[in-house]
């Protein structure tokens, strides 16, 4: 590279310009691209791993998801990890409810696994609470009370009357379905009304004891692995089988709804766009090759005579192939080094110099290879 | 001092449907300090064995040879750089360089400091008769007689000892032609140099020590 090399540049300013403009347009493409793609990848990891794709058990036919009913059996095939779907789900919702009556009013008593399974209780959906460490997996009679009485019955215990709908049905009934519990204030949420929630295993021992067997109302969970939905299909098929609305003689009394379509819209629209970025990537890729050629091949275009020139006074091939192809490839260089630092893509604005050189190269080897005697027969 | 010789030199054109035979068995030795004309019929092959003494191509049989070495063994590149410079009928300079820029250019390769070789560049164009306000102008801005100028200041420029030159006032009108001449012929006289034209003017060819004559290839060094 010499300082000739640059005058002469100069003094081709249309081609120089158009050089330039080219680089820049290819390289910030490329780069622009790249790190678009990175960050949709990125995008499509991170929607895989956290997209929460929820689950409702229902009756086989899939029109009832509450009042299920749903013995000890099925609950504890759901949370167990061994024996059942446990593994494969996580933020298990189990739900319980009762009856009460105490000394200041009448309501549900609700037994909740996780504070997702009340809107009044999950942050999301725009409830709260407040509840001592552990308080969803305990086995004591202990609850929540709606946070305006709660200063009121903080600590406090009272004794309740409590009703198990279940526990009426006599065929597994072995209690009479109602029974006394003395249970402790420790907590609010966010809201009124006579609803109070308690832990889910202890909603399960009181109904032991008032009815002699354990059932679940509801249940609910989030698929723990999105990318493997199909691997809890079938670890949950031989309990929970596919919810079918026409079955005649279905395998089970119980089946479950994934709501996965948001899910699926989702990804399918990343993946689409990933597609086509990776299509255009390599277009672009070749783009820059074949860029790098057609400014070569203008540099060099009758040019024929000067390199003979320069081959006559004694310019070697391999002078002059590397005068010529720094000639070419300064501008394109300086253009890859700005938008690259601007747009912090060193790697691509690397691939797309390399393409471009590698274009560059074709036209002047090309041009070169001209026998330095062809001057004395050239004619303008 | 006998500085370039061609001993038996043949050359032949080939391609798919004919070889011509463009130099036959052509022998002849240039000194320093001396002209010589090469004159003959167009076609006769006399651009053709100008190639050959600058090393632009290699002979097909025998030899030229540069101060006793031929030039199948010698760098050609390196020998038109620092001995023999090639002037031809037109286009001598680079037209995106200047007058002064194109005779720094071989002086650039020669890797001749910056000073050093702005002087000598100028010392070549004033000798050559370039005013110092033409310097900054491109070939495309002087006359022809000019540009040949221009190419001969580059020549001498780089110290070199062979002038080749292939019909240099061909394209000029007689006045810039014989200033074209006169110069070469000094070079010849005061600096040393071997100065060899090809021409076909009669005029021309009178004014040099020696005219050589080809006739088809052949190459006839009878003396005038
Ligand atoms: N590249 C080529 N391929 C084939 N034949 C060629 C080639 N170049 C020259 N010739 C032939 O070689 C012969 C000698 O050509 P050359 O150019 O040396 O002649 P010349 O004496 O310089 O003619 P002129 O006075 O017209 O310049 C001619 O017959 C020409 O047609
Ligand atoms: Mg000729």
């Amino acid at each position: 590279m010499d300082s000739f090399a640059i005058k002469r540049l100069l003094r081709r300013p249309w081609l120089s310009l158009l050089t330039v403009a080219i680089a820049v347009m290819l390289c910030a493409a490329l780069c622009y691209l790249s790190g678009y793609l990175d960050a949709e990848r990125a995008r499509l990891a991170q929607v895989r791993d956290s997209y929460d794709i929820l689950c409702v058990v229902s009756d086989i036919y899939g029109t009832k998801t509450d009042e299920l009913g749903m013995s000890r059996v099925y609950s504890d095939f759901i949370l167990s990890e061994e024996n059942g779907i446990g593994a494969y789900i996580r933020d298990p919702r189990m739900i319980k409810s009762f009856g009460y009556r105490s000394e200041f009013g009448a309501g549900s008593l609700v037994g909740i696994s996780s504070p997702r399974c009340a809107a009044a209780l999950d942050e999301s959906m725009g409830g709260g609470y407040e509840a001592p460490e552990g308080f969803f997996g305990s086995e004591k009679y202990v609850c929540l009370v709606p946070q305006e009485s709660y200063d009121e019955l903080a600590g406090r215990v009272f004794t309740f009357s409590v009703t198990d709908s279940a526990g009426a049905t006599p065929e597994y009934a072995a209690g009479n379905g109602s029974g006394e519990i003395e249970i402790q204030v420790v907590g609010w949420y966010r809201g009124e009304g006579t609803t109070l929630y308690m832990p889910y295993a202890a909603s399960q021992i009181l109904q032991m004891k008032i009815s002699g067997i354990a059932s679940t109302d509801a249940a609910s969970f989030l698929v723990a692995d999105n990318a493997h939905i199909e691997e809890l299909i079938k670890a949950a098929a031989p309990m929970l089988g596919e919810v079918d609305p026409t079955a005649v003689a279905p395998k089970g009394r119980f089946g479950f709804i994934i709501y996965d379509e948001q899910y699926r819209a989702t990804l399918a629209g990343m993946e689409q766009n990933i597609k086509r970025l990776t299509y255009l990537l390599p277009l672009v890729t070749l783009l820059s090759l074949g860029a790098g050629f057609l400014v070569g091949f203008l540099a060099t275009r009758g040019e024929a005579r000067t390199y003979a020139l320069m081959r006559s006074i004694g310019v070697t091939r391999p002078q002059l192939f590397f005068s010529v192809l720094g000639e070419q490839m300064i501008l394109p260089l300086l253009a890859a080094l700005a938008v690259g630092g601007a747009i912090r893509q060193p790697i691509f604005a690397g691939v797309f110099l390399l393409c471009h050189a590698v274009g560059c190269v074709l036209a002047t080897a090309r041009a070169v290879m001209i026998a330095p005697s062809a001057i004395l027969r050239e004619r303008e | 001092m006998e500085l370039l010789k061609a001993e038996n030199v043949s050359f032949s054109y080939q391609n798919q449907y004919q070889t011509v035979h463009a130099v036959k068995q052509a022998s002849c030795s240039f000194e320093e300090g001396k002209t010589y004309a090469i004159v003959g019929k167009s076609g006769s092959g006399k651009t053709t064995l100008l190639s050959l003494l600058a090393g632009l191509e290699l002979p097909s049989a025998g030899d030229v040879f540069f101060e006793g070495r031929s030039t199948r063994e010698i760098d050609c590149d390196a020998y038109r750089r620092d001995h023999a410079a090639v002037i031809y009928q037109s286009y001598n300079l680079f037209p995106l360089l200047t007058a002064e820029e194109n005779v720094l250019y071989p002086l650039k390769l020669k890797k001749i400091g910056k000073a050093e070789a702005k002087a000598r560049a100028h010392a070549q164009l004033a000798a050559v008769g370039i005013l110092p306000e033409e310097y900054a102008r491109f070939p495309l801005q002087l006359s022809g007689g000019q540009q040949q100028r221009v190419a001969i200041a580059r020549a001498l420029a780089a110290g070199n000892k062979i002038v080749l030159a292939d019909e240099p006032t061909g394209n000029l009108d007689v006045e810039s032609g014989e200033q074209v001449v006169e110069i070469l012929i000094r070079l010849a006289h005061e600096g040393g140099c071997a100065v060899i034209i090809i021409t076909h003017d009669p005029d021309i060819a009178a004014q040099m020590d020696e005219v050589f004559t080809m006739r088809d290839g052949v190459l006839d060094c009878g003396s005038k």
